[in-house]
């Protein structure tokens, strides 16, 4: 890895947990619960037919031991694998949105239908129907034994391996040391005025967002989130002295969340998940999914610009004109923070009762950005507890995260949490917890990427071609993205490179009135790109958990600017002068720029504009003309 | 839960190969937003017209849910059939007076199933649910 110390910087170790229980402490405790609750069931379902109370009771109850097991009894095989399908397919529903009773309502349902069904009892059905629950209990059991003493054999070789890697924990970057502030390409502006245009129609308007669904990760909501980060992170490691157009367009982003279209999903996953009718999307012991992650728009929002949506009441999520749910970046803080605190697992559900790892490293971020802003210790009081859930409840031995688990039920399953996903979550990590997001990235690099000449290869299953932003399969290009963010973030910049280079290589572009964007992927992966993009070495951590520094928030900006004739590529204020590249979205155009907080009727001196000086008004502004037909250098200095 | 990946990535495959065959029936996808348009400092802001909805968003609701209701009940009355073995109800006639198998009269409801499927598409490509992305005009 490229490694730029600091004398901040400091060198870790960080060995996978060498616990050797087979199932964490508070995930047993849940799956004790889920299986005292299926005896239960079992053993309702077994006594008709014990006491033999007539085929159709028989039927249902040994359809509620097994589904399908009415079926099975009353010689309907073909039902029965029908039942169980459905049985699954309505775990899989529950799982993508939140509806609690469906699962169970088709199981007593398929149970019903079979006692319908059965017109005289098969006794090979009778004992199939008993036998197959737990029987498959006591596979699945086993068979998590075996994986699980593998992956432990796997992850103390790996352990061999880290202890002799030191992973580098970036810390407070100075003025002059990380900050590199860089000039965006003409590519990059062109990537760029695609989320621009996305983000400055107006509010409610949405044209040119992947509209699919709004549980899942289509939703208008995640492609917000994207947005807003992208833009942020452009202004951080490229026009920091530039708020105008840029901040109006993450402002737009963050409050086209409030849009009901956009959060009232919570509304139907309240009502059907939690059989509750609130429907404040904030308020709540879940939806981490909006909480968290509109928690981070803010968060970045505020570091860069200022902390009006810190103001009580600014962000009012509004359902109608008489009911609306006020709140602001504080509350949506101490809500995560509250969350955490109460939750057994300490991270919290997405979805009613889906626990999401990548969904609550948003929560972290949220909460080290408000204490960083606000001077709370919302991070510092759950950072032991966070750490601790991601190690032991979260974490298999040989190292792989697991994506989610069931709050109510203990179950997890990892299929869909390929690298892509391990990625993303080791990206949005970094910042709060960076050693095990370091790790993390590099037992993907050892175990999942390959490399061919100057491209990135990705693993061939089924998770690592998949993008997330339309559900569109059989495409790395998401993989490829992720690969740039993370490699990236944690200075691995040869792996970011080369991903890169895939993408440039290999994806369609589609350009439009100067935005460009990848043809073939979805919204939410260009966004992503973009962020990627934009990336450098530790910027996420340097943002969301130093911020920025005092020149850049007290500094002259560049406030007001014409789009897209004025593209700004690098603002760089050290406090008292201002250093502008522009560079012309389309035709040479005489325009005008808006420059603000510059010393009150001091007198500056100009380059790049028509005069040569300008005096600051009272207000510490001042407008300059100026001629822009290429690449163009604006300096504003005390005289 | 790997059968339910395995059952997108067939539906994307059959969404690819009808679009192959029936370019015109894809579903039209704003690639991008509206240009944005914001003025230098003094100068007046003419906000440009809004953007029209994708064309897709306009198309009619009827077809598809026609199809799905009737692949629906052709099921439905397959399967109630076969549950309750009133053969003669048989809508189909598949049956005559013999009580056939469970599998005789899926097979033979299995025409509702390819009904329900196709409104389902229909009812999605309205939404503008598309895997794949059209070019903008503007491209």
């Amino acid at each position: 890895m490229t490694a730029t110390a600091t004398a901040t910087d400091r060198q870790v170790r960080s060995l996978l947990p060498t616990s050797t229980a087979a199932v964490p402490p508070v995930t047993a405790r849940r799956l004790r619960r889920t299986l005292s609750a299926y005896l239960v069931l079992w053993l309702l379902g077994a006594l008709p037919g014990l006491v033999h109370a007539g085929t159709s009771w028989t039927a249902a109850g040994l359809g509620l031991t097994f589904p399908g097991g009415g079926f099975l009894y009353g010689g309907h095989p073909v039902f029965a694998a029908v039942a169980v399908l459905a049985v699954v397919t309505s775990v899989f529903v529950w799982w993508a949105s939140g509806p609690i009773l469906l699962p169970p309502l088709v199981w007593l349902g398929s149970a019903a239908l079979g006692a319908g069904a059965a017109d005289g009892g098969r006794e090979w059905g009778h004992i199939v129907a008993l036998a197959t629950g737990p029987a498959l209990v006591g596979v699945v059991f086993a068979a998590h034994l075996i994986r699980h003493a593998k992956h432990v054999r796997v992850g103390a070789a790996l352990n061999e391996q880290l202890r002799d890697v030191r992973f580098v924990v970036t810390g407070t970057p100075g003025l002059d040391v990380r900050v590199p502030v860089v000039e965006h390409t003409t590519d990059d502006l062109a990537h760029l005025r695609f989320a621009l245009d996305l983000a400055l129609q107006p509010l409610g308007e949405f044209v040119g967002f992947t509209r699919i669904d709004q549980f899942r990760e289509a939703a208008v909501r995640y492609q917000l989130n994207a947005l807003a980060y992208c833009l942020a992170m452009s202004q951080f490691t490229r026009t920091p002295a530039f708020t105008g157009y840029l901040g109006e367009a993450q402002r737009n982003a963050i409050e086209k969340m409030l849009d009901r279209r956009v959060w009232g999903y919570w509304a139907l996953e309240n009502a059907w998940g939690n059989l509750c009718r609130d429907r404040d999307p904030v308020d709540n012991s879940e939806n981490i999914m909006l909480t968290g992650f509109h928690g981070v728009m803010l968060g970045m929002y505020e570091s860069l610009n200022d902390d009006r949506y810190s103001r009580p009441g600014a962000l009012t999520y509004r359902w109608d004109d008489g009911e609306a749910y006020p709140h602001d970046f504080g509350t949506l803080a101490a809500r995560v923070h509250c969350n955490l605190t109460a939750s057994p697992y300490t991270l919290f559900p997405c979805e009613p009762n889906w626990i999401y790892t990548v969904c609550n490293t948003f929560g972290m971020n949220t909460l080290i950005s408000h204490d960083r802003l606000h001077g709370t210790r919302y991070f510092a009081d759950v950072e032991d507890a966070v750490r601790r859930a991601y190690e032991t409840e979260f974490l298999r031995p040989d190292g792989r995260i697991i994506g989610v688990r069931s709050s109510h039920l203990g179950l997890s399953w990892n299929f869909w949490s390929g690298p892509p996903v391990q990625m993303t979550t080791a990206y949005w990590m970094h910042a709060a917890l960076p050693d095990i997001a370091q790790r993390t990235w590099w037992l993907l690099r050892r175990s999942s990427l390959a490399r061919r000449n100057e491209s990135v290869v990705m693993p061939l299953a089924v998770s690592a071609r998949l993008d997330p932003g339309n559900y569109k399969l059989g495409t790395d290009t998401y993989g490829q993205i992720v690969t740039v963010m993370a490699g990236r973030e944690v200075g691995d910049d040869e792996w970011a490179d080369a991903a890169q280079h895939t993408l440039d290589t290999r994806e369609e572009l589609a350009e439009a009135h100067g935005a460009r964007r990848y043809a073939d992927a979805s919204a939410f992966a260009n966004l992503y790109a973009n962020l990627g993009r934009f990336g450098r070495r530790s910027a996420l951590r340097d943002l969301l958990a130093f911020g920025t520094p005092e020149a850049w928030r007290t500094g002259p900006v560049l406030a007001e600017a014409a789009y897209p004739d004025v593209l700004v590529a690098k603002a760089i204020t050290d406090g008292h002068a201002l250093h502008v590249v522009l560079r012309p979205g389309a035709d040479a155009v005489r325009t005008r720029v808006r420059v603000q907080r510059l010393v009150p009727h001091r007198e500056y001196a100009v380059t790049g504009a028509r005069a040569d000086g300008v005096v600051a008004s009272a207000a510490g502004e001042a407008v300059l003309e100026l001629d822009l037909g290429g690449r163009h250098e604006l300096r504003i200095a005390p005289r | 839960m790997g059968c339910c990946i395995a059952l997108a990535f067939l539906i994307s495959l059959g969404r690819r190969a009808w679009f192959a065959a029936f370019p015109g029936r894809r579903p039209e996808v704003v690639m991008f937003a509206p240009p944005a348009r914001r003025p230098a400092p003094g100068e007046a802001w003419v906000r440009a017209g809004a953007a029209s909805p994708a064309a897709s968003a306009r198309r009619t609701a009827v077809p598809g849910l026609v199809l799905l209701g009737a692949g629906v009940a052709w099921c439905g009355a397959g399967v109630l059939n076969a549950l309750f073995r009133h053969a003669s109800s048989c809508p189909c006639a598949c049956c005559g007076d013999a009580h056939p198998s469970l599998l005789t009269h899926v097979v033979a409801h299995a025409a509702g199933l390819l009904a329900m499927a196709a409104g389902a598409a229909l009812l999605a490509a309205r939404h503008g649910a598309t895997l794949r992305t059209a070019r903008p005009a503007a491209a």
